[in-house]
């Protein structure tokens, strides 16, 4: 292939874009700008990571690596010594009560990025998962997915209502009110917990209805000191401070979401609480000032690596048009930030993710299909039937802005992590083994009994293998885990057997083979962290998902659940069957690409080798 | 990291914190590292705060030439920043030992056998000297700053000395600290209560009794709680350890007992914060 020098590249991360709907899409014409990016060099699918998670595979994107070189194979994981959930992005650790928490990415490897970095090749990394802490390169970098609410959560938001028979829903604070007026109401945002007292630091709010209206005034010692609530309609930004004792305060950013202002009702939703770009309480950008410059370039912005607010959605304190608003705000700071970059690369790398398309799949999947078991009680309305394609469009828009930055001597690559399907059915993995014989529970607690944290209820005496997690499967192995029972000799059998039993196991509503295979860790993974992985990975059928309780690692009453949530489309199942696209406006090798390709493409595109330790191949090649 | 220090001598050092209705004082008390200071019997009053300092016993015979103090090794490697030294009593003590020239300092001449009584004058000194404290902090870079005082006992002051001193007191930590918090910056702040100064300027009589009580503070968030054992010579290590800072090898005091401190978190509270997390990343219920 002609090789002309490269000296910017340009990489459009579009999160879980699949392959068939393109397709579809740039045979409509949808998609001008991945057309003409097809056209200038290739299209093609790149292969995703085991499991076909977005921390999974944008780290192997990152590292060059499978998860056995970075460590991230999962959201969750568990520690092994006493069963208890763990996150697995990244944690916080305190070497003793005087030294100040250091936070730590659990994503290992080396990104390609440093690797430029080393050589004096600058990057721009904006959005990544798994870049919290920031990697501190030669350049800038807005962490991704992993940034925490201000509370600590992916995005727990509060629900203001003077309803009193409203229960919390998910990932939600419920903070009932006294009356919807006439007169000021009194109430309070509810901060981070204080690590000494454990109490959540308050600020206090106060509500003045607009007689007539449904509008109302929120008056706060934040900055504005009063900002105007209109019902249907997201507010601006407050800023406000929670004082943590007489030492410490952390800055947040909050929005609002009235949806009912009324003389007899008042509910109001509160977005979970983004870290202030301005003053971080831990880093979200390097340089440190980078955020800051950003927040006073574009105004405020969202920062929690996870920033649609699904959860809202998914409890019903926002609707539909309420969560694409917040959509189109995402992606109107998102193209800001894009094109800032974009305008300062003299040379070097850029990467910028679109997270949007991901959530809104999730969410709206359902429209796609009228008979998804999400609308089982009514079919969703026709108003946001084109939310998806939609994303994509708007995706397609991004990359436009990347060729229009681009010149001759600029590769730019568009490619999503993972493709997307249904979310039909859950499987509960832990119930299947519960059903094997393989999982006890302690005497007179039957599945589906447990209340207490995920696991308690396990009898680990009796317990040779559970589940935890999006698509894994451990054994209770002697040695390793703290009440182990499977010895080392036993573990390569027991493993054979359960992937056998599990492998083919078919949904009873309809005969379909909702599993269609069960692998050995050490067949997907190599390197020094395979240890921390999975025995066992599940591949599931498209539709097919391991059930909502399971991956939390909970035994339910069946193995097979109908999924009526609104979240009605996934992509955890057989990483065959989820590619991503990848596109470049130059030629390229499509054939068997993969995401661990990326990163030694990108160092071709420079000219420099492929490094030690990174798996894939150059694709300019 | 920055190092505030208060330094206060007082008939009886429990009754400062615990004056109704002060929420600084209390709140310093209630979220810090607290304790009572163990008795010593070597130390005369006189070098008390001089071995605060130094983080180790200085008797007469040291006054020259007292060995590394506390603002030396929070220096550490970098360039000499003097400390800010505030309302200290007027023995000279602090500018001929501290070996290098920083601000003057600062007693308006007085000293505790000498200040003035009733419990207004005193509440104004307070006053005068935390306004002349936060002046120098926004006006010079330090790292270490440190104000002095006496209370004197009831008596020639009235019933009520301590606590209009302590109103006063509490006033003004909170104009300090909003000062220093506005700055965004690091901070450990710890306050030391002496039993000592009485109305009369003479020492209370200390004997075995607790030296006196202490409060440590930081921005970095420390577990609260009753650290027992504590000497006054183990209060600078104990600062020195929240800078990151080494620990003089002459040093006596040590600041290990920390280490003993509990977060507070417990397992549970860990677990469902985790849980609740997870929720939110939506793939999870």
């Amino acid at each position: 292939m002609e090789r002309r020098k490269i000296e910017r590249v340009i990489a459009v991360g579009l999160d879980g874009l699949e392959p068939s709907i393109v397709d579809r899409m740039l045979d409509r014409g949808e998609l001008p700008n991945l057309a003409l990016l097809r056209g200038q060099g290739g299209y093609g699918r790149v292969g995703t990571t085991t499991p076909a998670q977005t921390p999974v595979a944008w780290s192997t994107f990152a590292t060059g690596t499978n998860p056995g070189r970075h460590g991230i194979f999962d959201f969750l994981n568990r520690d092994p010594a006493s069963y208890r959930l763990e996150l697995a992005l990244n944690r916080y650790d305190r070497s003793g009560p005087l030294q100040t928490p250091r936070l730590v990415n659990l994503r290992r490897g080396i990104p390609f990025w440093q690797r430029l970095s080393d050589r004096g090749i600058p990057s721009s990394v904006i959005r990544c998962p798994c870049t919290y802490p920031p990697d501190e390169i030669d350049g800038r970098v807005l962490s991704g997915m992993g940034v925490p609410d201000l509370r600590g959560g992916f995005g727990t938001g509060t629900f203001y209502t003077t309803e009193p028979s409203v229960l919390p829903g998910e990932a939600e604070i419920l903070v009932p009110l006294p009356s919807a007026g006439p007169g000021t109401i009194e109430t309070s945002l509810l901060g981070p917990r204080n690590p000494r007292t454990r109490s959540e630091a308050q600020v206090p709010i106060s509500l003045e209805p607009i007689e007539g209206e449904a509008r109302l005034l929120l008056h706060s010692p934040g900055e504005p000191g009063t900002i105007e609530l209109e019902q249907g309609r997201w507010s601006d930004w407050l800023r406000v401070s929670f004082k943590l004792g007489l030492l410490q305060s952390v800055s947040g950013l909050v929005r609002f979401y009235p949806r009912f202002i009324g003389p007899e009702r008042l509910e109001i939703y509160a977005s979970p609480l983004q870290f202030d770009p301005k003053s971080p309480v831990f880093p979200i950008s390097h340089p440190r000032s980078f955020a800051a410059d950003l927040a006073r370039e574009i105004g405020p912005f969202h920062t929690t690596g996870l920033a649609e607010d699904h959860a809202a959605l998914s409890n019903d304190r926002i609707d539909e048009t309420a969560f694409l608003s917040q959509c189109d705000d995402l992606w109107r700071e998102r193209e800001a930030i894009f094109e800032r970059e974009l305008d300062r690369l003299d040379s070097g790398f850029l990467f910028c993710l679109f997270g949007i398309p991901d959530r809104i799949q999730h969410l709206f999947w359902r429209y796609l299909e009228p008979d998804h078991p999400a609308n089982r009680l009514g079919p969703p309305g026709r108003e946001h039937e084109g939310a998806i394609f939609e994303a994509y469009r708007r995706s397609d828009a991004a990359v436009g802005c990347a060729l229009k930055a681009a010149d001759d001597r600029t590769l730019v690559l568009a490619l999503s992590d993972h493709g997307f399907t249904s979310f039909r059915r859950g499987i509960n993995l832990n119930t299947w083994l519960y059903d094997q014989g393989l999982l006890c529970l302690r005497a007179g607690v039957r599945p589906g009994d447990q209340d207490g944290m995920p696991l308690d209820e396990v009898d680990w005496s009796r317990t040779r293998a559970y589940s935890v997690g999006l698509s894994g499967i451990y054994l209770n192995l002697r040695g390793r885990e703290g009440q182990g029972i499977v010895d080392a000799d036993e573990a390569g059998p027991l493993r054979s057997e359960i992937a056998s039993a599990l492998a083919g196991v078919a949904d009873p509503s309809d005969g379909t083979v909702a599993i269609r295979s069960v692998v050995l860790r050490e067949r997907v993974y190599s390197g020094p962290f395979v240890e921390e992985a999975a025995d066992l990975l599940v591949h599931f059928e498209r539709g097919y998902r391991s059930s909502w309780g399971s991956a939390m690692g909970r035994v339910g009453t069946s193995v097979f659940e109908d999924n009526t949530r609104i979240w009605s489309g996934d992509h955890i199942v057989d990483p065959t069957l989820v590619p991503g696209i990848l596109l470049m406006n130059r030629p390229f090798h499509a054939e068997n690409a993969s995401m661990v390709d990326l990163a030694p493409t990108v160092l071709d595109a420079f000219e420099l080798p492929n490094e030690q330790g990174m798996e894939g191949k150059s694709l300019l090649r | 990291m920055k190092t505030l220090i208060l330094g206060l001598e007082v008939d009886d050092p429990e009754v400062l914190f615990n004056v109704p209705g002060l929420v600084h004082l209390q709140g310093l008390w209630e979220e810090g590292i607290r304790g009572v200071l163990v008795s010593e019997p070597r130390l005369s009053p006189d070098s008390r705060w001089r071995s605060l300092l130094a983080g180790r016993i200085l008797d007469a015979s040291e006054q020259a030439s007292p060995g590394p103090m506390i603002w030396d090794a929070l220096d550490g490697h970098g360039a000499p920043i003097d400390p800010i030294l505030v309302g200290m009593r007027a023995d000279g003590t602090f500018t001929s030992e501290r070996g290098r020239q920083g601000d003057p300092v600062r007693d308006d001449g007085t000293s505790s056998s000498t200040m003035e009584p009733g419990s207004e004058g005193r509440a104004a000194r307070i006053r005068s000297l935390f306004r002349d404290l936060r002046g120098r902090m926004a006006s010079r870079p330090w790292n270490l700053a440190m104000l002095v005082d006496a209370i004197p006992a009831p008596g020639l002051g009235g019933a009520h000395t301590i606590v209009d001193c302590a109103v006063a007191l509490d006033h003004e930590l909170a104009g300090t600290l909003d000062q220093v918090n506005s700055d965004g910056i690091e901070l450990s702040v710890l306050m030391v209560a002496l039993r000592g100064a009485r109305s009369d300027g003479q020492e209370s009589e200390l004997g075995s009794r607790p030296m006196g009580s202490f409060v440590l503070n930081s921005t970095r968030g420390l577990p609260a709680g009753e650290l027992q054992g504590v000497g006054i010579i183990d209060l600078a290590p104990m600062l020195l350890a929240l800078s990151d800072r080494s620990i003089p090898p002459e040093w006596q005091g040590r600041s290990g007992m920390l280490e003993t401190l509990s977060s507070g978190d417990s397992d549970d509270d860990d677990q469902e914060a985790v849980l609740d997390r997870l929720r939110g990343l939506g793939y999870l219920a």
